[in-house]
């Protein structure tokens, strides 16, 4: 079974599928609460959701029913009591497996639990960092967006941030080091749009079939590192815009990858035409496959709500900020409509069990 | 002792009594036999420095504590205590 997740500002809908053709819709639950994403462990059958309550703050609830019952979540997602900055949304769940997972919280910054998200406590040394002080709030907020354990290398993570840029660890968040030389700040003055950190990177994803291997959207611009993230290549000039906010690798075809251009402002799709575009040469050239997607429409996919399963040919999902799920499961060549009329789509996950 | 009543929405998640007979002096008291009865709660309704959540109201004895009550605030002998979402979202 194939399981879609949407997260909204008004609760998590679920859907599924034996066939990714007929779409059964289960109803949506943390009704009326902002559920910014969701992830599901394979491991132990543990569906997270980061629900991000404007009345009882954020917390990171549990399912092990596929969101029929939630526990209340774990403790300790908090900074400290005398810390200037304070946990208010969580915006990232990764879980790696054996009761290792990590959260990206807002105010920026990176929670660990060992024991499957009972106890959570902050990776310390990534907001001691000397250049968190030049991170600052994006137009979402000042959060941690994305975490990625490198599939080649246990104890390598990657972490972005919203502006803030990406950050590498090589021994398991002990130690950071920013990884944005070469990846462009078009909101900074013309002689500083280079800075080591500071960058919005809007989302990045590793290649889990490629050694080093990053794709990356940036608030402008789209990257691609082979040397993990040591050094990038900006592989988005062909794009009608090269602004965006998700990026979703192919599980097997190193090459390729996925985007969906938006205009820098008001962010929906250049002449208002919903399109993903794919490339199979490593970013040299980018193909729209937009064959019923909508058009005009105007609304945009933000940086959680494009996704894909593991399926061959490829399925791909996404959902727009008015609202609508569409899926592919020809890999982009051609979409239909899971669902329209919900609330504004933060996330879209696709999980299999 | 004082009688706390809480948001339906919070008793159901955490499967509480409402309303609860506690035997507390402060508001910070109140959080941490809260948080013993029921792991967690007391992260629902307060931050890191012990002030209550912004979206939340409190009531002792009739009149609300000022925005962001923090645990020194005390709660009298015999009060009635309530606690409320305020009206917020869209």
């Amino acid at each position: 079974m194939l399981h879609l997740l949407v997260g909204t500002a008004k609760g998590l809908f679920r859907f599924h599928s034996r066939d990714r053709r007929r779409w059964e819709s289960l109803g949506p639950v943390q009704v009326g609460t902002p559920v910014y994403t969701s992830a599901y462990s394979p491991d132990d059958g543990t569906l997270y959701a980061a629900v991000n309550s404007e009345f009882y703050g954020p917390s990171i609830r549990r399912s092990r029913d596929w969101g029929e019952t939630w526990d209340t979540g774990g403790v300790g997602l908090q900074y400290g009591a005398e810390d200037p900055e304070k946990v208010t949304r969580v915006w990232s769940i990764s879980p790696v497996g054996d009761g290792l997972v990590y959260a990206g919280v807002e105010a920026s910054g990176l929670f660990r639990s060992t024991d499957g998200g009972d106890t959570w406590s902050e990776v310390t040394a990534l907001r001691q960092h000397p250049t968190h002080e030049t991170w600052e709030p994006g137009y979402g907020g000042k959060c941690l967006h994305t975490i990625a354990v490198d599939p080649f290398h246990s104890e390598r993570i990657y972490i972005a941030c919203s502006a803030g840029g990406i950050y590498r660890s090589d021994d398991a968040g002990q130690r950071w080091m920013p990884i944005n030389q070469g990846i462009r700040a078009d909101f900074l003055p013309e002689d500083q749009r280079y800075p080591v950190s500071g960058q919005c990177v809007h989302k990045f994803a590793v290649s889990p079939v490629r050694a080093g291997r990053i794709w990356l959207q940036n608030h402008g611009g789209v990257y691609r590192s082979d040397d993990g993230g040591s050094s990038w290549q900006s592989v988005g000039d062909s794009l009608p815009s090269d602004f965006g906010f998700s990026i979703v690798t192919h599980p097997e075809d190193a090459d390729r990858a996925y985007v969906i251009p938006l205009e820098g402002w008001p962010r929906w799709s250049p002449d208002n035409a919903l399109a993903v575009y794919e490339t199979q040469d490593a970013g040299a050239t980018w193909t729209p496959r937009r064959q019923g997607l909508p058009a005009p429409t105007y609304s945009g996919v933000l940086r959680d709500a494009l996704t894909r399963d593991t399926a061959a040919p490829l399925g791909l999902y996404l959902g727009t900020t008015s609202g609508s799920v569409f899926h592919s499961a020809d890999a982009g060549q051609s979409w239909q409509v899971v669902a329209e009329h919900l609330p504004r789509i933060y996330s879209v996950v696709a999980a299999a069990d | 002792m004082v009688t706390v009543y809480l948001p339906d929405d919070l008793t159901a998640e955490f499967g509480a009594n409402n309303p609860l007979s506690l035997d507390v002096q402060t508001l910070g008291d109140l959080l941490s036999e809260l948080d013993r009865r029921y792991a967690g709660m007391a992260g629902w309704l307060s931050e890191a420095d012990g002030q209550v959540r912004p979206n939340l109201g409190v009531f002792v004895a009739g009149r609300r504590l000022p925005p962001g009550p923090d645990s020194e605030s005390s709660i009298p002998s015999g009060s009635e205590v309530w606690i409320l979402r305020a009206i917020s979202g869209g």
